[in-house]
């Protein structure tokens, strides 16, 4: 049920990346295993194959040999007869039975018969002892005729029934006729007669009857002329209940031959047997070799089929171990993307590994930017504070009302408005609809209306100028950059200036840069307070209490680390801070 | 482990388990003995080579044969010796030479739960009844057709012990094939065959009668036999018996006997008509003659 929900939903072969391993890693498994098994098979099977057949034919190689054997004894007797008794021996005088005899008691197993005939056919001689029988025409015989047609050679014949000599008894043998021409000596006389050695037939058939080749195979001999000598199915093909196919064997080159008759496939071993011409062939059906059993197949199958479960037992370990740590490392991920704040998997091979720790420093990048984007975030709302702070300082705004109204009292009324008119314009520029970035001649002229508070606060202390090209005051700046750096430079330089004290405010464009300069002719600072200027922050006893630690840090959060604020001071002469700002139109850039 | 992963080697579990009880099954049969089939064969007189072909089978089919051997193949005899071979509990019996019709009565009133195998009788009717005959009509006609060829005239004796019983239909199909040669054909006895007014033309119903005619015939007669006897052997090479029409009993044998397993087998082999052969003096020794009538062992 739950298979079929899988297959429904397509996810029972899931491309998740341990599916694909192992279903990959099964697939080579099996073919890697279906080949193996396949390249053994052919292998053993031929092996087995050409294993049986090379004693298939050292058993047909034997029977061939044991024949041969069988030949040579038989032709030795033949020569013993022919050489150490008849020849040169005066049959007239010297009678031949007696050794005759001795010779066919060494061989009874084989023989039955050695008989020694006259040209005329006439019998000489016999052991054991027999007559020919009547009728018989020896003369006629085949074995006679070729012995005597060709003296030099020694013939056999195919197996017959010996009916050459009278038999008391009812019974027949088959025989093999032996015949060879023989030098018959009387007196002085020599002339050509015949020895016939008649071979028991169950000499050759039971050399042949005991070779049994595997598949119900067997090994049959045939003479020059395909004749059948012995077969073990003789009888039946005599009367054609049985059909020998490969009859044709005879006329076959020795080795391994193939024969296919009637559906049936056999392979035939073909053995010449020496000097008689003859041929020993063996016939083994092809069907159920050894190695083509079921047996042998279901066996090999069982074998392949547990290497194939050992593999995939194998290779389930391998793509568990391969993707369990890719697992690892996605649950890790995935915790990271619900938000847990985990740490990312590190474990398993080299590249998973180092995947891993590429992940975690990426994320340690990531939390880092987060933290120092909220940082700055958080430093921006607080300089923009500060600069809304600036903007009411209301300890300024109480001492420049007070002015106004001690002027007002005075009857200074020109002062009053002047000082009035400043303020209103401070607090335009200040409040400037909200806008963060205003033009430097918004920005110059706010630091002016300062100024201008500022000079009438202190009585006249100092003086300042603002000299900035009518071609940089349409730039975008920040608002209140300068003001603080001017109130600064009043509070700490101008307090002790008696009426020459004077503030220069200088701007400048450089390629792309915009450079303000608020110069005083203060009393300076060492440098180890300048260099503390910029890096901590300093308390601040008066003014609006804006440092110049948050100019600097609006400059870089606007424009950039590379931009901000420097400051050059030297003791008794007087101090430089320089703003270092892009040199953008009020158009760019300019944000609320 | 995944479901992917349990699925394949559940299935291949299952195959293997599958594999092993057929290699198990494969093995518990080929350790298993080869059968043995114990097969009776019951014999009359002078079936030498029968038995020879029936032993030759044998150790190709691989049955153990038990020979039972009848001096006087009376009817009797014959039903007899099949009951005892039943119930010695053998799988099955080849009779040699039965009365087909007693043979016949016997099946007819007796369940025989064994296959029985006739050979060289007349065909038998039964469920489980293989018959291995000679053609007669053939032999009939080959004999019939030998005379002619020898210059037969006149009129011929077809000898037989009983007359006309069990001639196997021979006589009509005899008759056929010598009036085709203007020679007529009577049914007689071997004591009607020897008499000096007897043609010179007598075919013997079987090798009995032809060795009573060999002995007591006229020696001008022409002797014909149906079926061969080793006795009979030297008559015909010294042309006293003129032919012989025979079958391969060699062959009638091994047939009977491989019909015998086939059945015990569950096979239902066919009736087979063995094929006949014309034995003459000068053809004794040459095959195929000389291997029907002198098999090879």
């Amino acid at each position: 049920m739950k298979s079929k929900r899988l297959l429904a939903k397509g996810r029972l072969f899931a491309s998740s990346i341990r599916s694909t391993v192992f279903i990959s890693f099964t697939a080579t498994a099996l073919l890697a295993v279906a080949v193996t098994g396949l390249i053994f098979y052919l292998r053993f099977s031929n092996q087995l194959q050409s294993n049986i057949q090379s004693e298939n034919h050292q058993l047909v190689e034997q029977v061939a040999q044991s024949l041969n054997s069988y030949l040579r004894n038989m032709i030795r007797l033949s020569d013993s007869v022919s050489y150490s008794v008849i020849k040169n021996r005066d049959l007239d005088k010297e009678p031949i039975n007696e050794s005759l005899q001795l010779l066919y008691n060494n061989n009874a197993a084989t023989v039955e018969r050695i008989a020694l005939f006259d040209g005329d056919g006439t019998m000489l001689s016999a052991v054991p002892p027999a007559t020919v029988k009547a009728g018989a025409h020896v003369a006629d015989c085949d074995w006679f005729r070729r012995a005597l047609a060709r003296t030099e050679n020694l013939h056999f014949s195919a197996p017959a029934v010996q009916n050459l000599f009278s038999t008391s008894s009812a019974s027949y043998s088959y025989v093999l006729s032996l015949s060879c021409a023989a030098e018959l000596t009387s007196g002085t006389r020599t002339r050509q007669g015949v020895l016939l050695i008649a071979l028991k037939y169950s000499g050759i058939s039971e050399m042949f009857a005991n070779t049994a080749l595997p598949n119900g195979g067997y090994v049959y001999l045939l003479d020059s002329e395909g004749a059948v000598i012995y077969h073990p199915k003789q009888q039946l093909l005599a009367t054609g209940l049985f059909t020998e196919p490969s009859l044709a064997a005879a006329e076959w080159s020795d080795g391994s031959h193939s024969l296919s008759d009637a559906g049936k496939r056999y392979t035939v071993i073909v053995r010449s047997v020496g000097y008689t011409g003859w041929t020993a062939v063996g016939v083994i059906p092809n069907r159920g070799l050894p190695v083509g059993s079921g047996q042998d197949l279901l066996f090999m199958f069982m074998i392949l089929l547990l290497c194939f479960g050992a593999l995939v037992l194998l290779n389930s370990a391998i793509s568990r171990r391969l993707t369990d740590p890719i697992q690892n490392l996605e649950t890790s991920v995935q915790q990271l993307e619900r938000g847990a704040d985990g740490k990312i998997y590190v474990g398993g091979s080299d590249e998973i590994r180092h995947l891993g720790i590429s992940i975690q420093r990426l994320v340690d990048q990531m939390r880092k930017l987060t933290d120092d984007m909220v940082r700055e975030h958080e430093a921006k709302q607080k300089s923009e504070l500060d600069a809304l702070q600036a903007q009411i300082n209301p300890h300024f705004l109480y001492n420049t009302l007070d002015i106004i109204v001690w002027m007002i009292e005075k009857g200074k009324y020109d002062d009053a408005v002047r000082i009035v008119t400043a303020l209103a314009r401070l607090f335009r520029i200040s409040l400037n609809r909200g806008k963060n970035i205003i033009t430097v001649r918004d920005e110059l002229e706010h630091t002016r209306n300062y100024l201008t508070i500022q000079q009438m606060r202190y009585k006249d202390k100092f003086r300042f100028t603002i000299e900035a090209p009518e071609a940089l005051l349409d730039l975008a700046v920040i608002k209140l950059v300068v003001q603080p750096i001017v109130e600064n430079a009043i509070y700490h330089s101008m307090d002790f200036m008696d009426g020459d004290g004077l503030i220069r405010i200088v701007a400048e464009r450089e390629g792309d840069d915009l450079y303000i300069r608020i110069m005083d002719n203060g009393i300076g600072m060492p440098p180890e307070t300048v260099a503390m200027l910029l890096t901590e922050h300093v308390p601040i006893s008066k003014g609006s209490g804006v440092g110049l630690i948050n100019v600097n840090e609006r400059i870089r959060l606007y424009a950039g680390a590379e931009y901000g604020v420097k400051i050059e001071s030297e003791l008794d002469v007087g101090t430089t801070v320089t703003l270092h700002l892009p040199a953008r139109p009020a158009g760019e850039g300019a944000t609320t | 482990m995944r479901t992917t992963e349990r699925i394949i080697l559940c299935c291949i579990l299952v195959l293997l388990i599958a594999v092993a009880a057929l290699y198990t099954a494969a093995s518990l049969g080929s350790d298993r003995p080869v059968p043995v089939y114990r097969v009776s064969v019951i014999l009359g007189e002078n079936a030498d080579n029968l038995e020879k072909g029936v032993n030759s089978a044998a150790l190709a089919c691989n049955a153990d044969v038990h020979s039972v051997q009848i001096t006087n193949s009376t009817p009797e005899a014959q039903t007899a010796a099949l009951t005892r071979e039943l119930q010695a509990g053998a799988d099955a019996v080849i009779l040699v030479r039965c009365d087909a019709a007693a043979l016949s009565a016997y099946l007819d009133s007796h369940t025989v739960p064994v296959p029985i195998v006739s050979a060289e009788a007349p065909p038998i009717r039964g469920r489980n009844v293989t018959n291995i005959s000679g053609d007669s009509a053939a032999l009939a006609r080959l004999l019939g057709e030998s005379v002619l060829a020898d210059g037969g005239k006149g009129s011929a004796l077809l000898v037989s012990e009983d007359g006309d019983v069990a001639l196997d239909g021979r006589e009509e199909v005899l008759a056929e094939a010598l009036s085709a040669g203007g020679v007529s054909l009577t049914v007689a006895t071997p004591w009607d065959a020897i008499s000096p007014d007897a043609p010179g033309l007598l075919i013997a119903a079987d090798p009995g009668v032809a060795e009573q005619l060999v002995a007591a015939a006229p020696a001008a007669a022409r002797i014909y036999c149906f079926g061969y006897d080793p006795s009979l052997r030297s008559a015909c090479e010294n042309r006293r018996i003129a032919a012989l029409a025979v079958i391969s009993e060699f062959d009638a044998g091994y047939l009977a006997l491989q019909s015998a397993v086939e059945r015990i087998a569950g096979d239902r082999p066919a009736d087979a008509l063995l094929l006949g052969y014309l034995v003459r003096g000068d053809n004794l020794y040459e095959p195929p003659v000389s291997t029907i009538l002198f098999p090879i062992e």
